[in-house]
């Protein structure tokens, strides 16, 4: 599904470049749960970006089912990542003016969907992460694994092909924790292909693979089934 | 989508409640602003559209050179217009009008009415409405009378009045009789002629002669349908040889939807409004609205520091820019539309308090028709696209990666462009205080410029026929102690002076030697205390004795000869004013000297310093001052004791009343007629100071918005500095040196700006201030008070908060 090769990232201020990926190369296979560790500043949020589509690279392919998505403009990049990409975030990032529904009913919108289909979607979903009976409320009025539950939601509403988790545990308890994990599982059991990275060795477990990067590089993968 | 996008504006409005409101506030008081400017405009523009004929209604002036000098006139032959008619068919129909009061006598009491003499013609030009009575033939029989709805009843209370009689005196004082033959509506207030009847007069058939002639009112022509008037004002001079016009002279044809604004001409029907006004209220309800705008343009950019998050996460679920920008400008547009109505109740509130300071009748219905709400909604839409362009285009710009990375720290504002908008709001602020100032400066000169006589306590009552009562009138009256001293006049504070004349300069015949004449009886430089600087007043002057005119010029009944008639002239004792003297060039000492130019002639027995007699709007002429011993018909000017007012007016009126039965006792103050002569600027001081102050507001509610953001967005920066040990001076002068230097700079480019453009507007006066540094001083002090203190409270509220709060909650 993901073939990267050579990806290269800079980060340039008027003093110093910073190399944030270095020549990686990698692959993930569709219906593969694999996650990516590595210390503080080794570019798993970089490369994370990338393969979420929101920043380009400054060099190297990447393959995205096949097709090249290198060299996209942000048009492109939006359209191929609204329909095919869902993301869950450590800090959650929904929006605070809008309600459970609202947040998960937004990339409905996005891709046009109608508002008959929106509700039936958003409601089935949210029956399925069980916070459905908290639809009307407002961010701030959750709890953090509820909040999560609502980002797994919004990720998962659309049906994506992937799903990109940044530490999704990582303003959790570890019960609320586990429960995402085992939510992220299931949905990989479905059939979506989950790019999780993590800094956690218990959360790493849940996957399939493990690729651990330093400075940039990835330096060993570890077959975990 | 929109319905997401109206929600999300509505609840960011109210987590943001105190902002939202200050902008909504600001908004809502300059659309108010520039919905009643708006109004206004509309209802200048509106003057003479009322009659179905409008577009073909033509004014007839005369253009006049005089030392390259062009002056336009209505003062022409009166066949004129009727010649007109005859020689050219695209001229429908020609009609003149001809101001008038008349003292109706009803049941032996006296009502007072303004009416125009009309030839029949004037009601198929303009068309106004009957409400009783037939229009084509209400006018035709001569002795009929049109009333108006509201003279109507004002005459005849409560019964039919279509075949009334309405008697007068004629200047005779027999009684005439005109009988009613139609009412119509009111004339509307924006026409620019008013009457509350309308007589027809004959039309005697002369031929136009211009080297002798009667000129009367103003005359109007009607265009045939098809006709164009560019074609016919080149026509025309096809018949200046035949009926051999004065060569300087040149016809013109003013449209009667532009006399309002566009002509001032000596002898209007009343003093017109000026184009002027309008480009300048325009122009003020423009940078009103633009201050508002940069406003809301700034508090959306300082807002949306805390809207990051939601425009990365949109990103992120797939919108793009336009999808974004789409959704900040329709929030831009909801905010400008809850502000809308908001205005329109303000304004609708207001506007007869605004009429009332622009002294316009205009009712509401300038403010609410469908016509201009359409405008304004229209307009507000414009405003809300173009307003919230700026904050649109630039967080739609936002990288999502890095938002969500590092949260509001990568969002940078372009403070230069925010900066740029507080300077030019600054500048409109500083540039319309200073204008006030200066125009209200200018009027203060106006009305308190010496004019060579006391203006307090001087009663003036109206030119009145003496009937040879003058001399026992005058002594009646000075039986009351408190009044001190009484004269007659001809002259009347106006715009010109009654008498006058004008020559050539003798020696440089590109020069002209105008004079203004006043007739007064001896004691004129008494009661109006002017003080002579050299020589005698008349009643001490010993020639004085024999200066009964009647009986001079008309000694014994016998004719005086043409040289007895000069011998009579050149003797007749004038008083010069000191410009005059100087004007002229004469020799001094100037009394005993006799005077024997073409335009005046006279001996001087005495000078005064000065006499401003007319409006000080005018080029003043040189003023001479003719002794009229027992004038028949003039002004009464009463020198009057200051305490006991009310009583001394009962004790004139019962005088008068003795001696004129058959006149309405009117009196004026001379310092009301002075003031009344400068309305026009005072409306403008008014209105001006009103738009001032309203941008001044706007300008500071903006900035407290604003000052309030930023303190909110350095309450980490501020919390750790009072953790270091800072003082709330320090504090505030962190807050307050970048807004210090904007508002410096504001000033330094307001101005030169301002200079120029209010030297411009002074230019129109024959007297006026010259514009002193301290004007700016103050304004620019001021405006920095003004700024220091909405900063200081914003950072006082900062840096007495707990730090420990602050530094917790990042």
């Amino acid at each position: 599904m993901i073939k990267i090769t050579n990806l290269e990232k800079y980060y340039r201020t008027e003093e110093v470049e910073t190399v944030a990926l270095n020549k990686l190369s990698f692959e993930v296979r569709e219906g593969e749960f694999v996650a990516v560790m590595g210390p503080s500043g080794c570019g798993k949020s970089t490369l994370l970006n990338i393969v979420g589509l929101l920043d380009d690279p400054d060099g190297g392919s990447f393959l995205f089912n096949g097709e090249e998505v290198a060299g996209y403009n942000e048009r492109q990049r939006a359209n191929l990542r609204k329909h095919n990409i869902g993301f869950v975030f450590q800090s959650f990032n929904l929006i605070d003016e809008l309600t459970v529904f609202e947040n998960v009913e937004l990339p409905l919108i996005y891709t046009k969907v109608n508002a008959a289909e929106r509700k039936k979607r958003v409601e089935v979903v949210l029956d399925k992460m069980q916070i459905m009976h908290r639809r009307n409320h407002f961010p701030q009025q959750l709890s953090g694994g509820q909040q999560q539950r609502v980002a797994v939601a919004r990720a998962v509403v659309n049906n994506p092909k992937l799903i990109l988790a940044d530490e999704p545990t990582g303003n959790l308890d570890s019960s609320n924790g586990n429960e995402v994990m085992q939510m992220l599982t299931d949905l990989n059991e479905q059939g979506t292909t989950v790019i999780m990275v993590t800094h956690s060795e218990h959360d790493a477990k849940y996957s399939h693979r493990i690729i651990r990067m330093l400075d940039g590089q990835s330096v060993t993968e570890n077959i975990l089934v | 989508m929109i319905k997401n996008y109206f929600k999300i504006a509505i609840r960011s409005f109210v987590k943001d409640r105190t902002y939202a409101i200050i902008n909504l506030i600001g908004l809502a008081i300059s659309l108010t602003g520039v919905l009643i400017i708006l109004a206004y405009v509309k209802y200048e523009l509106s003057f003479d559209h009322y009659y179905s004929h409008s577009p073909r209604i033509y004014r007839i002036a005369v253009e006049q050179k005089k030392d390259s000098i062009v002056e336009k006139t209505l003062t022409f032959p009166d066949p004129l217009a009727y010649t007109l008619k005859n020689e050219f068919p695209e001229i429908e129909s020609v009609s003149k009008l001809i101001p008038r009061e008349v003292d109706f006598v009803i049941n032996n009491k006296i009502s007072h009415v303004d009416l125009i003499k009309v030839d029949s013609n004037f009601l198929n030009i303009f068309d106004l409405p009957f409400l009783y009575g037939d229009r084509k033939t209400a006018l035709i029989k001569k002795g009929n009378i049109v009333l108006t709805e509201s003279t109507a009843k004002k005459l005849f209370p409560k019964q039919n009045v279509i075949g009334k009689e309405l008697k007068y005196r004629d200047h005779q004082g027999v009684f005439q009789t005109y009988i009613v033959s139609g009412v119509i509506k009111d004339i509307p207030p924006n026409t620019h002629f008013h009457t509350e009847a309308i007589v027809s007069e004959s039309v005697a058939q002369e031929t136009l002669n211009w080297s002798s002639y009667s000129t009367t009112g103003f005359k109007y022509i009607m265009l045939k349908k098809e006709a164009d008037i560019r074609a016919l004002q080149k026509k025309v001079l096809s018949i200046y040889k035949k009926y051999e016009f004065p060569k300087s002279v040149n016809i013109l044809f003013q449209p009667v939807t532009s006399i309002h604004l566009h002509s001032n001409i000596e002898g209007e029907y009343y003093k017109n409004s000026s184009i002027k006004n309008i480009y300048i209220f325009s122009f003020v309800a423009f940078l009103i609205l633009f201050i508002a705008c940069i406003n809301y343009i700034n508090l959306t950019i300082a807002r949306s520091l805390q809207r990051v998050k939601e425009v990365g996460m949109r990103k992120v679920m797939g919108a793009d820019k336009n999808q974004l920008a789409v959704q900040f400008i329709s929030e831009s547009i909801i905010f400008f539309c809850i502000a809308l109505p908001v205005s329109f109740f303000i304004a609708y509130l207001f506007w007869p308090l605004f009429t009332d300071i622009a002294g316009i009748k205009a009712d509401r219905v300038y403010l609410l028709n469908y016509e201009f709400i359409a405008l304004v909604i229209l307009l507000s839409f414009i405003i809300g696209i173009l307003s919230g362009a700026y904050p649109a285009f630039f967080l739609s710009k936002l990288e999502p990666s890095s938002i969500l990375k590092n949260g509001q720290k990568s969002f940078r504002v372009n403070l230069n462009i925010r900066k740029a908008l507080i300077v030019f709001q600054f500048v409109i602020s500083i540039a319309l205080i200073v204008s006030t100032i200066i125009v209200h400066r200018q009027y203060s000169l106006l009305t308190n410029m010496p004019l060579g006589f006391s203006k307090n306590d001087l009663i003036i009552l109206p030119k009145q026929n003496f009937n040879g009562k003058a001399g026992s009138f005058k002594n009646e009256l000075k039986t009351s102690k408190d009044i001190l001293d009484v004269s007659f006049s001809s002259w009347k504070l106006s715009q010109t002076y009654a008498g006058s004349a004008s020559m050539t300069h003798p020696s440089d015949s590109t020069k002209e030697w105008d004079f203004g004449f006043v007739a007064a009886d001896l004691d004129f430089l008494k009661t109006l205390q002017i003080k002579l600087i050299e020589g005698n007043d008349f009643s001490t002057s010993p020639i004085s004795a024999s200066l009964d005119m009647d009986s001079l010029l008309n000694p014994q009944g016998k004719r005086l000869s043409r040289k007895e008639f000069i011998d009579f002239v050149n003797k007749r004792p004038i008083i010069v004013t000191k410009s005059t003297t100087e004007g002229l060039g004469l020799k001094r000492p100037v009394v005993g000297q006799v005077l024997t130019f073409s335009a005046l002639q006279g001996t001087v027995i005495g000078e005064i310093a000065d006499f401003n007699g007319i409006s000080l709007l005018e080029k003043s002429p040189m003023v001479v001052i003719q002794a009229d011993v027992n004038p028949d018909f003039g002004n009464t000017y009463l020198r009057i004791n200051s305490k006991n007012i009310p009583q001394t007016l009962d004790f004139i009126k019962k005088k008068w009343e003795i001696f004129f039965p058959e006149s309405n006792f009117e009196y004026s103050f001379m310092e009301d007629q002075i003031a009344e002569l400068y309305k026009e600027q005072q409306r403008l001081a008014t209105l001006f100071t009103t738009f001032a102050i309203l941008a001044i507001v706007i300008s500071l509610m903006g900035l407290f918005s604003l000052v309030a953001l930023i303190a909110q967005q350095k309450t980490k920066e501020i919390g750790i500095r009072i953790v270091l040990g800072a003082t709330v001076i320090e504090i505030i002068s962190l807050l307050s040196r970048s807004f210090i230097k904007l508002i410096l700079v504001a000033f330094i480019i307001a101005t030169p700006l301002v200079l120029w453009i209010m030297n411009i507007w002074l230019q129109d006066y024959q007297y006026r201030i010259s514009i002193s540094w301290e004007i700016f001083l103050i304004t620019g002090l001021g405006c920095l008070f003004f700024a220091l203190l909405i900063v200081s409270f914003q950072a006082i509220k900062a840096a007495v908060a707990n730090p420990i709060k602050s530094l917790r909650t990042e």
